[in-house]
C-alpha cells in the first residue's frame, strides 16, 4: 500500500512563489479580486508562510510554503457532518465537493488552515475558461477545496504505468508545485517505499514537520537549512 | 467553455519572453490549445522550474483587456478602432518625407524588448530610415565597468562556478536579471556537490537576504562603503592576490599621474575605510564586516556583484566600482568563477543599408543628465524642448517610457512635442494616452519569440521558438510591422531584404550554423555540460546544413554555449594602461578636460575641485577618480528614505495583467493586489506603526497609501515600496493608483546619468489602523 508524502528542502527554497503559481494554474484557481483578498478570502491551495527570527545580530528569515499536510490523523476529517472529506488508502485527504454542504467545520478544525472556501462563483472573464487544465475539475459556489497532492497527476502515472505493464516507480508522480521549482526544493514520492526519495530525506537529521504535537501525523515535510 | 475535439495531448518547447531571465518552458497543449507551462529542465539558464510571472503565460495570453485592434488618437482625444491597412499605409505616408535630405533624423524609436535580435532589426530599421536615433532601454549601468576595464558591455559574472558570491544589493533570486537562472547554479545545486556560499548586504530583507548565509543589513546607498571596508581587510591582512594586483592593476600603491602625486588604493583603504568608520557609515558592526572579509578571503573562487538598490542611487557608479575592486584584489578575473567578457553568438552579420554611420544618436547627447552617460529619456526631453533634432515620428516598442520612471510628466511633455507617437503594445498603458497610433502586438506564445542572454549572464545563450498558438487578436509582430513599413515606403528592392520576422531571425541564424559553435538545447544539462568540458573545443556539428539547424533550433527551442576564459587578463582590459584600473584614467581625463586643469600640479587639484562642487560629488578630491564612498544625496523632506524595489512578481512589463500574479503580488508578506510598505521593527514602533496598519507616504511629488509590514533586517531609516503596479493591470483593479513611481522625484547619478530610484525622502503618517480581520500579523519567533 502506498502512502503518498511531500519533502520540502527549505534550504533551497527561495520562497520566489513559483509553487503557488504553479499550484494555481494546474488547479484551475480563481482569483477572489482585490476586495475579497483583503478579507483573506484569497485561495490559494499552497500559501507562502513567511516566518522570522533573530541569531544574535543577523535576522533569518525563511519562506514555508504550505499546501495541504495530508495528515494521517486529519482532525478536518473527523468534524465533516456529510463525509464530503475522507483520508483515502493513499493517504491523501480528499474532498468531494458534491457533498460539500459548506458548512466550513474542516477549515475551523485545520490546525494549519490548509482549506480555502469558494465564497463566490469563480470568475473566468473573457477566454479565459479556455486556459482550464482539463485533468482538474473546477469548482461551484459554496464549497470547501483544498490541495489533493494532484491526484489527478497519481492517476495518470498509475494509467501509464498500467498500459506499460509495470509498477509505478519512484519519480514517476511530480505534483505541479515540485515541478515547476527552479531550485528542486519539494520532492514527492510513497514514503512506504524506503528507497524512495522521500524516504530517505526523511531520515535525515534535518527534517521537521509544523505542530507536531498535535498529533496531527502531516505527511508534508521540512528540511531545515544546513550550516 | 469551447469544444475541443478528440482532447488530444501534445507538448512543444517554447521560450518565456515575459522578462529578459530567457528562461526555457514546455507548453502542454489538448487539441492545439495551450492549456499548461512548465519550465524546461534541459534549459541552461532555468533547468526546470518557473517564476510565478512566467507561468502566469496563459493568464497574460488570455486576458480579456488586452488589445485587440490599432487604434487611431482623433482630434478630440479619443482612440478609435482601425484596420491595419489603414494605419500601416497613413504611418508610411509619414515615413515617405522621413526620408528625404530635409527631413533626415527626424525619427526616433525607444526600444524595450530584451531581446537583441529584436534590437537589431530595430537598428537596421532606423539606419534604412536614415536616423541614429535609437534608444534601447534596460541595459543596465555600464560606465562602472568602462572606467576600470574599458569595457562598452556589461561583463559576465560566472556564479555557477564561483564557490562565494557576494551579492551588494543585488537581489538575485528576486529582482537580478535572470532569477532562476542564480537560484538554479547557486541554491540547485547545494545537495549535489560542495556548498557555494551566499553573502549578501542591502537594506531590505529580501528573499536573497534571506538564503545568504550571511546577511549583513545596512543602511540604504551604503554598498560602496561595506565593499571598502571588506578591501581594507584583505588589503591589511594581506589576504589579497598580490600577484594579479601587481601584473594587472593600475593605481594600487602611491604613485605619480601626469607629473603629480596621486593617492594609490591602498593608501586609500588603509587610512579611511577602516571598519570602524565603515561600520559607521553603513550602521552595521565591525565585527560582520570582518566576518564578511575573511570569508570572502577563504573562498578559493570568490565573486563580488553589485546591482539592484546598489545601482539605483546616486551613488550607482561609484558603488559598483567599489564592489568591482574586490574582484581585481582576488584575481578574479578570466576564469572560472569570475568576471568574463560577455559571452557573443555567433550570429550572421547584418547588411549595410541606409547610411548614418557615426552621426550622433539623440539619445546619447552630453544633455542626458551625466558626465559620462546619459539618460536616453531625459535625453529625448531636452531635444524636444531645444527643438534639435526636430522630430516628426516616435516609435515606442515594448516600453512605457511615461508610467516605468519617476517623473513621468516631463515624458509626456516631450511626447506631445512630438507629431506622431506610435506605440507598440500588447496592452494598454500609460504612454498609450498620448500616443497618436496605438498598434496591438502579440504576446509570448502567439508570436515568433527569440531571447538571448540575460546580463551578468555567463552563458550565451539564444531561446527561439515559433508561434505556439495563432493570434488570438488582429495583433502583429512589431519586427512584422517594421518590416511591412519598409516595403510600403520604399520602391521594391530598397526595403528592407526581409518579408517577415521569421525570415530575418532565419537569416541571422545561418551564421549560427555555420559557425559549429555551441550546441542545441536539448538532452539533459548535465550531459551536455559533460560533453562540454571533454570537448574543450567544442567544434562537433549536430546538423547538416541550415534547414536541419533551423528545424532542430525550433524543436529544442534554442542553442547555447558556456563562456570561456580567454586566456590570462588580455583582452578583459582595454584601459589606457592595459591592466584593470583602481585609479580611472578616463575619469580623470574627463574631469580634467571639462574643467580645465593646466600643466602645474595645482591646476590640476583645482580642476578636480571644480569637477567635484558642479557634480555635486561629496567625496575628497584625490579620491575621486578611485573607487570611494559617496555619500547618497538625498531630495526632498521627510526623515525616511524612499527604497523602492521590485518583487519576483513584479518581472516585466505584462505579469501584472494577470489576475493570479496580482492576487499573490505580494505573496512574500501575505499581501495582494496592493502595494505595502517595508518598515523595520525600530521605525515602525518609533512611528507607533503596526503591521496591517494603512499609512500615507508622502512626498513633495505626491502621496500614496499602503499598508504597512514590519521586516526585521530592514534598514532603519529606509521604507520599501514594491514597484510593479501601473497601468498593466488585471480586471478588478482599475482602481489602484498605487504606481510609487509616481511620488519618486526626479533625481539622477551625475556620473552615468542613470535614475535613482532611491533618493527620495519621504514622511509616512497613518491613515488607518489594520481593521479587525485584516491579514494575519506574521508568525514570528520561529526556531532559529
Amino acid at each position: 500500500m502506498r502512502r503518498w508524502g511531500m519533502v520540502i528542502d527549505l534550504d533551497r527554497c527561495t520562497g520566489c512563489g513559483a509553487c503557488m503559481a504553479a499550484c494555481h494554474q494546474e488547479n484551475n484557481l480563481t482569483a477572489a479580486g482585490p476586495e475579497q483578498t483583503r478579507r483573506d478570502r484569497a485561495f490559494h491551495w499552497l500559501k507562502m508562510l513567511p516566518t522570522e527570527s533573530r541569531l544574535g545580530d543577523e535576522v533569518m528569515t525563511r519562506y514555508l510554503p504550505q499546501p495541504c499536510f495530508q495528515c494521517d490523523n486529519p482532525p478536518c476529517v473527523r468534524v465533516c457532518p456529510v463525509h464530503a472529506t475522507y483520508l483515502n488508502h493513499e493517504g491523501i485527504v480528499g474532498q468531494v465537493y458534491a457533498r460539500c454542504i459548506g458548512c466550513r467545520y474542516c477549515m475551523a478544525a485545520c490546525p494549519y488552515n490548509a482549506k480555502v472556501f469558494n465564497w463566490f462563483e469563480p470568475e473566468w472573464p473573457g477566454d479565459m475558461k479556455r486556459k482550464a487544465n482539463p485533468d482538474v475539475s473546477l469548482r461551484p459556489k459554496g464549497v470547501v477545496e483544498k490541495c489533493t497532492f494532484c491526484h489527478h497527476r497519481i492517476n495518470r502515472a498509475k494509467e501509464e504505468a498500467r498500459v506499460e505493464g509495470r509498477d509505478v516507480r519512484d519519480g514517476d508522480v511530480i505534483p505541479a508545485c515540485a515541478e515547476n521549482c527552479p531550485t528542486q526544493a519539494i520532492a514527492f514520492g510513497d514514503l512506504n517505499d524506503p528507497r524512495s526519495r522521500v524516504s530517505q530525506l526523511v531520515s535525515g537529521p534535518r527534517v521537521f514537520r509544523l505542530q507536531e504535537d498535535l498529533g496531527t501525523e502531516p505527511k508534508v515535510f521540512y528540511l531545515a537549512e544546513k550550516e | 467553455m469551447a469544444l475541443r475535439g478528440p482532447g488530444l495531448v501534445s507538448e512543444v518547447e517554447s521560450v518565456c519572453g515575459l522578462c529578459p531571465g530567457a528562461c526555457g518552458l514546455t507548453v502542454r497543449l489538448v487539441d492545439g490549445l495551450p492549456v499548461g507551462l512548465k519550465g524546461n529542465p534541459n534549459h541552461p539558464l532555468n533547468r526546470g522550474g518557473l517564476c510565478p510571472v512566467g507561468l502566469a503565460g496563459l493568464d497574460i495570453l488570455y486576458a480579456p483587456n488586452r488589445l485587440r485592434h490599432p487604434l487611431r488618437k482623433h482630434a478630440q482625444g479619443e482612440f478609435r478602432q482601425v484596420e491595419w491597412e489603414e494605419a500601416l499605409g497613413e504611418i508610411s505616408e509619414k515615413l515617405k518625407g522621413i526620408g528625404t535630405a530635409e527631413n533626415r533624423g527626424s525619427a526616433a524609436m525607444i526600444c524595450g524588448e530584451p531581446s537583441s535580435l529584436f534590437q537589431d532589426l530595430a537598428a537596421q530599421f532606423m539606419g534604412w530610415l536614415g536616423s541614429p536615433h535609437l534608444a534601447c532601454t534596460g541595459q543596465g549601468n555600464v560606465l562602472p565597468f568602462t572606467l576600470t576595464q574599458g569595457l562598452r558591455e556589461v561583463p559576465a559574472f560566472d556564479w555557477s562556478g564561483a564557490d562565494l558570491v557576494l551579492s551588494l544589493g543585488l537581489d538575485l533570486f528576486e529582482d537580478g536579471p535572470a532569477p532562476l537562472h542564480a537560484a538554479s547554479a547557486l541554491i540547485g545545486a547545494r545537495q549535489t556537490q560542495d556548498r557555494a556560499r551566499l553573502l549578501h548586504a542591502g537594506s531590505r530583507c529580501s528573499l536573497s537576504a534571506s538564503k545568504a548565509d550571511q546577511f549583513v543589513a545596512i543602511h540604504p546607498g551604503t554598498h560602496g562603503a561595506l565593499a571598502l571596508g571588506i578591501a581594507h581587510v584583505l588589503v591589511r591582512e594581506g589576504r589579497y592576490d598580490s600577484r594579479f594586483v601587481t601584473a594587472h592593476t593600475y593605481g594600487f600603491e602611491d604613485g605619480r599621474q601626469d607629473g603629480e602625486e596621486r593617492l594609490g588604493f591602498r593608501r586609500l583603504l588603509l587610512e579611511r575605510y577602516y571598519p570602524d568608520r565603515v561600520a559607521q557609515i553603513c550602521g552595521c558592526p565591525a565585527a560582520a564586516i570582518v566576518r564578511l572579509a575573511r570569508r570572502f578571503a577563504q573562498a578559493s573562487r570568490p565573486l563580488a556583484i553589485a546591482g539592484g538598490e546598489a545601482a539605483e542611487g546616486s551613488n550607482a557608479t561609484c558603488n559598483i566600482m567599489a564592489a568591482h575592486s574586490l574582484n581585481a584584489l582576488m584575481g578574479s578575473f578570466d576564469k572560472a568563477g569570475g568576471v568574463l567578457n560577455k559571452p557573443s553568438i555567433p550570429l550572421s552579420p547584418l547588411p549595410r543599408v541606409g547610411g548614418c554611420d557615426g552621426e550622433p544618436s539623440l539619445f546619447e547627447s552630453a544633455q542626458g543628465g551625466g558626465l559620462l552617460g546619459t539618460d536616453p529619456l531625459e535625453a529625448l526631453s531636452q531635444a524636444v524642448s531645444d527643438g534639435s533634432p526636430r522630430l516628426e515620428v516616435l516609435f515606442v516598442i515594448g516600453d512605457d517610457p511615461v508610467g516605468s520612471r519617476p517623473g513621468g510628466s516631463r515624458v509626456v511633455q516631450a511626447l506631445r512635442g512630438i507629431p506622431t507617437v506610435i506605440a507598440l503594445t500588447p496592452f494598454l498603458d500609460e504612454t498609450c494616452d498620448e500616443a497618436d497610433w496605438v498598434l496591438p502586438t502579440p504576446v509570448p506564445l502567439e508570436q515568433w519569440e527569440d531571447a538571448t542572454t540575460p546580463p551578468f549572464s555567463a552563458l550565451a545563450v539564444l531561446g527561439i521558438s515559433r508561434p505556439v498558438t495563432g493570434p488570438l487578436h488582429s495583433s502583429r509582430h512589431a519586427g512584422d510591422v517594421l518590416l511591412d513599413l519598409s516595403s510600403r515606403v520604399a520602391p521594391e528592392g530598397a526595403s528592407l531584404p526581409w518579408g517577415h520576422y521569421s525570415d530575418y531571425l532565419k537569416d541571422r541564424l545561418e551564421g549560427l550554423s555555420e559557425s559549429g559553435q555551441g550546441a542545441l538545447i536539448s538532452g539533459s544539462f548535465e550531459e551536455s555540460w559533460r560533453r562540454f568540458l571533454e570537448d574543450r573545443g567544442w567544434r562537433f556539428r549536430q546538423h547538416q546544413g541550415m534547414d536541419d539547424f533551423w528545424s532542430g533550433i525550433l524543436k529544442q527551442s534554442g542553442w547555447w554555449s558556456p563562456a570561456r576564459p580567454q586566456g590570462e587578463g588580455g583582452q578583459l582590459f582595454d584601459t589606457p594602461s592595459g591592466r584593470y584600473e583602481f585609479f580611472s584614467q578616463k575619469l580623470y581625463r574627463e574631469l580634467l578636460d571639462r574643467w580645465g586643469g593646466l600643466a602645474s600640479s595645482a591646476d590640476a587639484q583645482q580642476a578636480l575641485g571644480r569637477a567635484r562642487e558642479s557634480l555635486g560629488l561629496q567625496g575628497q578630491v584625490d579620491e575621486l577618480c578611485l573607487p570611494h564612498h559617496e555619500p547618497p544625496h538625498l531630495v526632498g523632506r521627510g526623515d525616511l528614505t524612499l527604497v523602492p524595489f521590485r518583487p519576483i512578481t513584479a518581472r516585466g512589463r505584462l505579469g501584472t495583467a494577470s489576475a493570479m500574479v496580482m492576487e499573490m503580488f505580494g505573496h512574500s508578506v501575505l499581501s495582494g493586489w496592493q502595494p505595502w510598505a517595508e518598515l523595520s521593527p525600530e521605525t515602525a514602533r518609533r512611528l507607533d506603526l503596526e503591521e496591517g496598519d494603512l499609512i500615507g507616504l508622502q512626498t513633495i511629488s505626491g502621496q500614496i497609501e499602503a499598508e504597512v509590514r514590519i521586516r526585521p533586517g530592514a534598514a532603519s531609516e529606509a521604507v520599501h515600496l514594491p514597484l510593479g503596479l501601473g497601468r498593466i493591470q488585471a480586471p478588478g483593479a482599475e482602481t489602484l493608483k498605487a504606481n510609487p513611481l509616481n511620488i519618486v522625484l526626479d533625481s539622477r547619478d551625475p556620473l552615468s546619468g542613470a535614475l535613482s530610484l532611491s533618493s527620495t525622502r519621504v514622511q509616512v503618517r497613518l491613515v488607518r489602523r489594520r481593521p479587525h480581520g485584516g491579514p494575519p500579523p506574521h508568525l514570528s519567533g520561529g526556531e532559529a
